[in-house]
């Protein structure tokens, strides 16, 4: 017996399990990336299937398809927030509300909204407010006819979430899309968006979100996407590749087999209803998106009403990355907080047969797989350094494993981008091509390190209580063409 | 191509399993047979999506303008929700007048899905005033918060300021309600009776000052 304890307190022991370990971890994880790609292609077909059955020109023209209001967020964003308005009242939908919460900012964005729209003030003492939130202090509507679908909320700062809620509260359509005042979004994207509704069947649809883009460097004309581009910096183009990996490859296939749990809050549909039920977006997290859509899932669990978290493939909201590494740290930073505080929110989720497939499957993997991620790589790279010292790294091994993780996470990227050059006419040509194949090939040794890096961070300000808020974003903004 | 021979064998394919074969065949019953096509509504057994809904009453509209009410009438039998929300649906686009009495009915139901249905068509119409007697008594009776805002906006628009009806809904339960209706009197000239029950709220307490 004492041999045992012995070799369990020996160097042996300690190298074979973290060996095991870190090599059962990335099995797993590629074994879900495999079902993934699997998954996703399955799905897009399936969904451009059914957009064959239901075009967007048969929707426009439909009488009683549900109202939809498009809620934005703005805080101190007086220096493009005319043409962001603009851009997001052009939005095609026979029905559609345009609310922009201005969120107590500093600068002179109500001011400028005033000017352009002509806004007319009025009393906000008997709004009814559902969800609790930070005092409203006016409501502004437009006395020209054209934007007679424009409503801005003025009120005290409270935060996005909070915001947000204001926005929700106001709104009296059946549907509502949450996004930033400073998102781009398509011209068509309400009519695609609302399909998974109109065709909604026995699985009532709680969340539904669309494929996010990012666009720096791209040319902006009237709030419109004139020309998509490719970015300059290698930052914001290993995120295209990044988030195309995301959106096509993670979410579709998720969404495939009901597994979705988070909804971009750049991009997120959801029936006003049930997000009044839950009480809305819970400004005590920095990750309100997840927090929600979890929180609504687990609301129709326990409502025990057969229900759907569905995703669309194609980009149909585009933003502005992080342009550098140090914006890029405290966006990563952000989300990781926000992760770290669903998961605590909903700890309850994890392992219970009660929440079936969402409590055995989903939960836990967000946990292992989402949340373990950059705690596992940060350890292994620790584990390299110590084996190192001590010797026990047979180099030749390991430069073949690494090569061959490597290689398989480039066999991943590089089917992403195929499936969606094939699939949508974003960037298709050749020279677009092969620079999303690159930046695919260089993420891993400049891009990647630095996302755990801002990830840890956000979990060592978790850890040791650090307050932290969402920190700020600098944008350089789109290239707007006067012609 | 008008190929109505075949409206049996399409007639069999309109519960299908897959959903876009029964919506072709549903779509095809209602171009051939127009209003008589309803009568099957009570026998469908798979749920008709909103936008089957939507497509069925635009066909039946662009088709068959005039009413034919007695198929209307043989599928209310039906028990089905979404055939419920179909026929409301039909009576809102052909402005069926006569026939408001199916919507109100439904403006009470025990089923969320419905009672949304039937306020958004119910908008369409301008009630007698015992209709309207009606929906303030389903109003008062709330099954929903939600429901309850809305019709209190349709009340509101669509009938006589009614002082009593709005001052007893400012003594009720629910906050978000009596905000509407204090904002109704409010705007309406009554700003009084919202100062009356705005004091009498702190009428038990005392106020130490000093």
């Amino acid at each position: 017996m004492w041999d045992k304890v012995e070799y369990i307190f020996s160097g042996d022991f300690v190298f074979w399990a973290t060996n095991y370990f870190f090599f059962t971890y990335g099995l797993l994880l590629m074994t879900f990336y495999l079902a993934g790609v699997v998954l996703a292609s399955r799905a897009i077909k399936r969904t451009k299937q059914r957009s064959m059955f239901l075009q967007v020109n048969d929707i426009v023209s439909a009488t009683d398809i549900p109202s939809v209001t498009l809620v934005a967020p703005a805080y101190n964003e007086g220096l493009t927030i005319i043409e962001n308005v603009k851009s997001l009242l052009s939005i095609q939908y026979p029905y559609y509300e345009f609310i922009l919460v201005n969120d107590g900012s500093k600068d002179d964005s109500l001011e400028k909204l005033i000017k352009e729209f002509q806004l007319e003030r009025h009393d906000a003492t008997f709004i009814t407010q559902p969800i609790p939130t930070a005092s409203v202090k006016y409501i502004y509507k437009s006395k020209l006819k054209k934007y007679t679908h424009l409503t801005v909320i003025d009120k005290n700062n409270g935060g996005r979430a909070d915001a947000l809620n204001a926005g929700i509260n106001f709104a009296t359509s059946e549907l509502v899309v949450c996004t930033d005042a400073d998102c781009i979004i398509e011209q068509d994207a309400l009519l695609k968006m609302v399909r998974p509704y109109l065709e909604e069947d026995d699985k009532e649809i709680v969340a539904c979100g669309g494929g996010i883009g990012i666009a720096n460097d791209s040319v902006v004309k009237n709030g419109v996407l004139k020309e998509l581009r490719l970015p300059e910096a290698l930052v914001p183009m290993v995120q295209v590749v990044e988030y195309i990996r995301a959106f096509l490859l993670g979410r579709m296939a998720w969404s495939e087999i009901n597994g979705l749990m988070l909804v971009s809050g750049a991009f997120g549909m959801y029936p006003r209803k049930r997000v009044i039920e839950v009480n809305g977006f819970d400004a005590r997290t920095v990750g309100e998106d997840l927090e929600l859509c979890i929180r609504l899932r687990t609301h129709m669990e326990n409502l025990k009403i057969p229900y759907k978290v569905t995703y669309l493939p194609e980009t149909l909201c585009w933003t502005e990355g992080p342009p550098d590494y140090s914006v890029l740290v405290k966006q990563r930073d952000r989300w990781a907080r926000g992760l770290w505080e669903t998961m605590k929110l909903h700890r309850k989720l994890f392992l219970n047969p009660k929440y079936r497939e969402m409590g055995m499957l989903y939960f836990p993997y967000w946990l292992f797989f989402e949340f373990g991620a950059p705690i596992v790589e940060f350890l292994g790279l620790i584990c390299i350094i110590v084996f190192a010292i001590f010797g026990w790294i047979n180099w030749p091994v390991a430069l073949l494993l690494f090569f061959a993780v490597y290689l398989l996470g480039c066999v991943f990227s590089s089917a992403a981008i195929f499936m969606y050059v094939k699939s949508f006419d974003h960037y298709n040509k050749p020279k677009q091509i092969m620079e999303l194949l690159l930046a695919a090939y260089l993420e891993p040794f400049l891009y990647h390190p630095v996302l755990v890096f801002g990830q840890m961070k956000g979990y060592y300000k978790k850890l040791f209580g650090i307050k932290s808020g969402w920190g700020n974003m600098t944008r350089k903004g789109f290239k707007v063409s006067e012609n | 191509m008008d190929q109505a021979q075949y409206l049996d064998e399409i007639f069999k394919l309109r519960n299908h399993k897959n959903i876009y074969v029964r919506r072709e065949a549903q779509i095809a019953l209602v171009v051939f047979m127009g209003w008589e096509s309803l009568r099957f509504l009570p026998y469908l057994k798979r749920k008709i999506t909103l936008w089957q809904q939507i497509k069925i009453v635009e066909k039946l509209h662009y088709l068959y303008p005039t009413p034919n009410l007695k198929w209307l009438h043989k599928a209310y039998k039906t028990d089905k929700v979404y055939a419920k929300q179909l026929l409301m649906r039909i009576i809102r686009k052909f402005e069926l007048h006569q026939e408001t009495d199916y919507i109100l009915e439904m403006l009470n139901d025990e089923n969320y899905e419905l009672r949304e249905t039937a306020i958004y068509c119910v908008q369409t119409f301008a009630l007698p005033n015992e209709k309207m007697e009606y929906v303030k008594k389903v109003y008062e009776e709330g099954l929903d918060q939600n429901h309850q805002i809305l019709l209190l906006r349709y009340i509101y628009d669509n009938s006589d300021f009614d002082l009593d009806f709005y001052v007893r809904q400012l003594y009720s339960e629910n906050d978000e309600l009596k905000l509407s209706v204090a904002e109704i009197l409010w705007n309406n000239g009554h700003k009084e009776k919202v100062q009356e029950f705005y004091l009498q709220q702190y009428q038990n307490q005392s106020i130490n000052v000093g």
